[in-house]
């Protein structure tokens, strides 16, 4: 097993590929994924919630 | 002498624990019953503390959605019950007073000999009608009770009642069967004598990351609406840096406590200070996390980025409303230009913002109520800014209240800030209409819209942003005037007439809490522009495709990554699909394009029409996830119908993508890309239905 570490992003692929660091982060930006939005899909209770501050009143 | 705290409660919500449970998410036993407990320990007594929420939490988190109010109020009664204290003290706020003076009841019943105090901001300011109205509250500690409370005890402790408390200042009490008020207590002056407050009494303490400090008290303003000087007056008053430095060490020492909200309504009226404060925090190499509240006016870049530097993660900016005549006529007077620019700062420097704002003043017109929640949806591009619009509450003793006391109407639409749960308590609005001195905030002042207008309004922009936040933006953009697009919103209710479903009809808070509204308001845009009563732009049409695709998608359970199957050890004989929860799609136009713009406040004409690839990750209990994919991504998710190995599919990809490359470089390419795609959660592998080869079961690790 070798095992290298360059920033955080560590893949595992099966054995008999080989690939330079250059090799894999130009493999990674072809077949990106990049995250544009987050939405919730939760019962809306939070807007029910005081702000923050009234918790003294 | 042993006293026993009652925490004032806020959990109600019986309607769906899991729900309830993290909106609360209570930062621990209130801090000023803590602050209490220690100063009553620090003369000699002995304090226990009974935390009404933590209780309140223990019996949802037991016994599920069978829960009632009545459940709650007799585990309420149940702890009371188990203490033998002399004196029983309730903490009090407005939204659970009338919860808090029945519960007192139940402890005099109980304990007909103890000695029943109420404090608190609340009780402080109405502890006059208090006391003439409900027999079994023998005191009333007014305002800052650090020194006082621990004088009553000590008066009660000398001879039960009467002579000694007629000398303690700030009380209110009963003499002969009169109410007697006492003098005002002297304000604390120097806050460093404060001992800390008594965490070890938050039987939870050693679980929390995350507590409240106080700061300093006191608020030099003079807001119309706000009852912060009734408690703790305008005298500005804050603790030195290196005390409260030294109470974040000792509570990281002790219980691992790394975020703090510091509690001051206004703690950076002085500039020179809140610099020495971030200097001292930075200068001891702490890495605390901090949040606090402060004016827009009392900020400025430098100030924000050195508070940020020192570990501040979090602001709550009271700007009350987005209509500049209005900030005059409350005497909160912003600059509204101003608190944009110090919500864009603090965003800038990595800083949450909550964005608080009020509707229902008594000389709000239209166009202040369009104004407010343009500056709502407007603040909703700050991807880290959470505005809250709250409809007034008359809050007892407060300048509106007191210029409209004899006017209070008790409508039934009540403030989020005075209710918290989804229904008040039937003995609790006995208790409200028989005595509207000592429960304003649950009435109305009068306005000059109607109350139910604005309170559908709060609603409406308030579920529009929550379940479609660039939607809003988007309509807001399009039509410039968010009141038009809920009245047209009015309109089509209307004419869809009798005959729907009631949950529809009556379009109360929790119909808007509901993905019925979700489906209804697409419905109401996409016929609204169809007919020509909103505007037919791109932008709208772009953004509804998009909101539509993915207002019907199901959370897919969450999956442990220990059950999934990697292409390490699945073998290349595994066959490969989307994972649950997974759903890909394209859309004709540029979506990350459109929704920069959005953040941006870029006209939406400069949106390119440019096709893209997106993906949502739904997983239960997360948000959605929306992820733009490459070209090349999105082919190979293509391929990946769940019925080809891996082998095949690169087999696949290679026959397609042949002409412009290497067939080997191709697989190795397709191969990383499963293998990355897979590692995001996008694929999952089945188990291969024969055995690995062993030229494949080795595994080697390579790092990007």
């Amino acid at each position: 097993m070798k095992k290298e570490s360059v920033k955080e992003i560590t893949i595992e692929v099966p054995s008999g590929v080989t690939l330079s660091a250059e090799e894999l982060a130009a493999l990674l930006e072809r077949f990106s994924i990049r995250v544009i939005d987050q939405k919730s899909h939760e019962v809306l209770l939070k807007i029910k919630q005081p702000p923050i501050k009234h918790s003294k009143v | 002498m042993q006293i026993c705290l009652i925490t004032a409660p806020t959990i109600f919500d019986c309607v769906h624990p899991d729900v309830t449970i993290r909106a609360h998410n209570p930062p621990g036993t209130q801090l000023g019953v803590l602050c209490l407990a220690a100063s009553a320990a620090k003369h000699g007594h002995r304090p226990i503390i009974i935390d009404l929420d933590a209780i309140a939490l223990e019996v949802l988190c037991s016994c599920g959605d069978q829960v009632t109010a009545d459940d709650l109020f007799g585990a309420f009664v149940h702890a009371l019950a188990c203490t033998d204290a002399p004196l029983l003290g309730f903490s009090s706020i407005c939204s659970s007073y009338p919860l808090t003076v029945r519960l007192a009841a139940e402890a005099k019943r109980l304990h007909p000999e103890a000695y029943v105090v109420l404090g608190g901001p609340q009780a402080t300011v109405v502890d006059l009608p208090t006391l003439e109205a409900f027999p079994w509250v023998d005191a009333i500690v007014r305002g800052e009770a650090d020194w006082t409370l621990p004088m009553l005890i000590d008066a009660l402790d000398e001879k039960r009642m009467t002579s000694g408390v007629a000398r303690v200042p700030g009380i209110t009490f009963r003499r002969d069967g009169r109410v007697v008020r006492n003098p005002d207590a002297a304000l604390i002056a120097d806050l460093d004598l404060l001992p800390l407050p008594a965490f070890e009494l938050d039987p939870k303490i050693k679980n929390r990351k995350s507590v409240q400090l106080e700061l300093g008290r006191g608020c030099p303003y003079g807001c119309t609406f706000c009852s912060t000087n009734d408690f703790f007056r305008r005298k500005f008053r804050l603790k030195s840096p290196d005390v409260v430095l030294g109470h974040m060490n000792q509570l990281h020492e002790r219980y691992g406590v790394t975020d703090f909200t510091l509690v001051h309504d206004m703690f950076t009226v002085d500039r020179k200070r809140v610099v020495e404060f971030a200097e001292v925090l930075l200068e001891s190499g702490s890495e605390y996390q901090w949040n606090c509240a402060a004016r827009t006016d009392r900020v400025d870049d430098d100030l924000l980025a050195l508070m940020a530097k020192a570990g501040c993660v979090g602001i709550f900016f009271g700007v009350e409303t987005g209509s500049a005549r209005l900030q005059r006529i409350i005497d909160k007077g912003l600059d509204l230009g101003a608190a944009w620019e110090a919500i864009r700062s603090a965003t800038a420097h990595g800083m949450k913002t909550s964005v608080g704002l009020i509707t229902g003043f008594p000389e709000e017109k239209r166009d202040d109520l369009r104004d407010t929640i343009h500056f709502f949806v407007q603040a909703t591009r700050f991807e880290d800014a959470e505005p809250q619009l709250s409809l007034l509450a008359p809050l007892a003793d407060t300048p509106i209240e007191k210029k409209y006391r004899d006017q209070l109407v008790f409508d039934h639409i009540y403030s989020d800030i005075s209710q918290r749960g989804w229904r008040e308590d039937p003995r609790d609005l006995d208790l409200i209409e028989k005595h509207a001195r000592v429960f304003s905030s649950f009435y109305a002042v009068p306005t000059l819209l109607p109350r139910r207008y604005i309170a559908e309004v709060r609603d409406f922009v308030g579920a529009i942003t929550f379940w479609f936040r660039w939607f809003s933006i988007a309509l807001l953009d399009a039509t410039d005037d968010l009141l038009h697009v809920f009245d047209e919103w009015l309109r089509w209710h209307a004419d869809r007439g009798q005959g729907v479903a009631q949950e529809r009809s009556e379009r109360n808070s929790r119909y808007y809490c509901s993905n019925v509204f979700a489906h209804d308001l697409l419905a109401f845009v996409e016929g609204a522009i169809d007919s020509g009563s909103l505007p037919d732009t791109k932008c709208l049409r772009n953004i509804l495709e998009y909101e539509k695709a993915l207002c019907d998608l199901e959370p897919a359970p969450r999956v442990e990554a220990s059950s999934s199957t990697g292409i390490q050890r699945a073998s290349l004989q595994g066959r490969v699909r989307k994972a649950q929860g997974v759903v890909v799609r394209s859309f004709t136009f540029d979506l990350p394009g459109l929704l920069d713009s959005l953040r941006c406040g870029k006209t939406l004409s400069q949106t390119e029409d440019r096709s893209c690839w997106i993906a949502a990750i739904t997983r239960t209990g997360q948000p959605i996830q929306v992820v733009q994919l490459s070209e090349e991504t999105a082919e190979l998710i293509r391929f990946c119908s769940g019925e080809d190995t891996v082998e095949q599919i690169l087999d696949k990809y290679c026959d397609a993508n042949g002409a412009v490359g290497n067939p080997q470089a191709l697989k190795k390419a397709a191969l990383v890309g499963l293998a990355h795609l897979h590692e995001q959660g996008l694929l999952e592998i089945l188990p291969s239905t024969q055995p690995l080869r062993d030229d494949h079961a080795d595994t080697r690790r390579c790092a990007a």
